[in-house]
């Protein structure tokens, strides 16, 4: 293998050093970028100060006004507290849908049955509520129009349960 | 709460802005022959109605994703004047067991006559708003909507809860007050609003029906907003409105329900900035 070249100094010297150092630096930054694509980037939540109970509602409410069916949940909180006999703070998921948004990202792309259904979680932390959800990501081209959509509803959802 | 406020009155207000002025079917929902020769026979007689969307337009999903919780939202295309006002809207789901979903009284003092609720769906039906004008003059908005199964839905999981929470009520008005614009209210009553068509789990019979059958909601004395509802709202129900603020005062709503019981609710509302 030949030998690298050398570079005695000067200028020359300078423009590789920075070349190397911006390189270096913008692999960082995609790598942190594609780390950022991970779900905790698409969190999307607020808290209030309003009793539990009342934010539940709120929830239900809201979901219901934008014409999604609420098709579950999960008391999560109660049921380890159940297990363990102690208290655990209230903690529950509500799942919600609207078939004809599913049938249009499932007709274009069918492994976006990952993302369903649409869900809220809300939790007691540090005596206020905190309710969240996890937005659709936006980066299929072919979706972007529809999770768009979709997403704005999700955070208005949150938004109106948290709204004091 | 004033989240909830704040969505409905974002509905009404911007829906109202945004939704374009449907055609006049010259063939459609007026020469259906249910509405015709019977609903409309029992609370119209032979009174004309003019389908438009000039006066009222109904708006509601094309299809129900939960038959037993239909968001409605009636939005007047004209304001409340003493000279010339919506008197009245009444709301008909054809084919429902009960056709009359609730008629909603509106004063000149309700600034807009414009009404939300959420509704029971049973099977695929023309919608159908009707306003009355205070000269007598009937206009109808209509759509239809596919749905299955709203008004024989399952009941509250946990009855005896709802039931002890029977008639409580939030009544929320939105932000404050500013010279000549109405303020969006929205009150939320604790009812089961039973049909009577539905079935008590594990026993196999029917749950008598048991319904809100009046709201009547004053401020400073004066009705703002009324409304005769029956087994067609959904459980909780739900209605935003509007009034027109003044010098402030309270605002009473009160309910009956299909036994007769009366449950009440008073909140003070701030007077109008100037």
């Amino acid at each position: 293998m030949a030998p690298l070249p050398q570079i005695s100094g000067g200028p020359a010297r300078w423009v590789l050093t920075a070349t190397v150092v911006l390189w270096a630096a913008f692999g960082a930054i995609g790598a942190a970028c594609a780390d950022d694509a991970h779900a905790d980037d698409r969190r999307y939540g607020a808290s209030t100060q309003s009793p539990y109970e009342d934010v539940v509602d709120e929830v239900m409410f809201a979901i219901t006004e934008h014409n999604f069916r609420i098709t579950g949940g999960n008391e999560i909180g109660g049921a380890i507290g159940k297990r363990h006999d102690t208290p655990f703070p209230r903690s529950e998921i509500v799942h919600f849908c609207n078939l004809e948004y599913a049938r249009k990202f499932l007709e274009i792309a069918p492994g976006f049955l990952l993302h369903m259904p649409c869900k809220v979680a809300l939790y007691e932390h540090e005596g206020r509520v905190v309710v969240e959800t996890q937005l659709l990501p936006e980066d299929d081209p072919r979706l972007v129009e529809l999770t768009r959509e979709v997403n704005g509803i999700l955070q208005a959802i949150v938004d109106a349960a948290t709204d004091e | 709460m004033k989240g909830a406020v704040k969505l409905i009155a974002t509905v009404l207000a911007g829906g109202a802005a945004a939704v374009a002025a449907a055609t006049a079917h010259a063939n459609g929902s007026l020469a259906d022959q249910h509405w015709n020769d019977d609903i409309r026979q029992v609370h119209f007689q032979n009174r004309p109605i003019i389908e438009s969307d000039d006066v009222i337009q109904l708006h509601m999903p094309e299809r129900a994703e939960d038959p037993t919780v239909v968001p409605v939202n009636i939005y007047a295309m004209m304001p409340q004047t003493e000279e010339r006002y919506i008197k009245q809207v009444t709301l008909f789901i054809d084919k429902n067991p009960v056709p009359m979903a609730g008629r909603f009284g509106f004063t000149p003092k309700s600034g807009r006559a414009d009404v939300s609720m959420r509704i029971r769906v049973a099977e695929k039906t023309p919608v159908r708003a009707i306003a009355e004008l205070n000269d007598g003059t009937l206009y109808m908005s209509a759509k239809s909507i596919e749905a299955s199964g709203g008004c024989s839905g399952p009941l509250p999981t946990d009855l005896d809860k709802a039931l002890s929470r029977l008639g409580k009520m939030k009544l929320n008005v939105g932000a404050a007050p500013t010279a000549d614009e109405p303020l969006s209210t929205l009150l939320r009553i604790s009812h089961p609003n039973i049909t009577g068509l539905q079935v008590t789990t594990g026993e196999g019979e029917y749950t008598p029906a048991l319904f809100v059958e009046t709201v009547k909601v004053s401020y400073g004395g004066d009705v703002v907003f009324s409304a005769e509802t029956h087994i067609s709202i959904s459980a909780d129900p739900t209605f935003g409105f509007y009034f027109m603020p003044q010098e402030g005062g309270e605002m009473v709503a009160e309910v009956t329900d299909s036994t007769g019981k009366t449950f009440t609710k008073i909140v003070t509302v701030p007077g109008r900035t100037l």
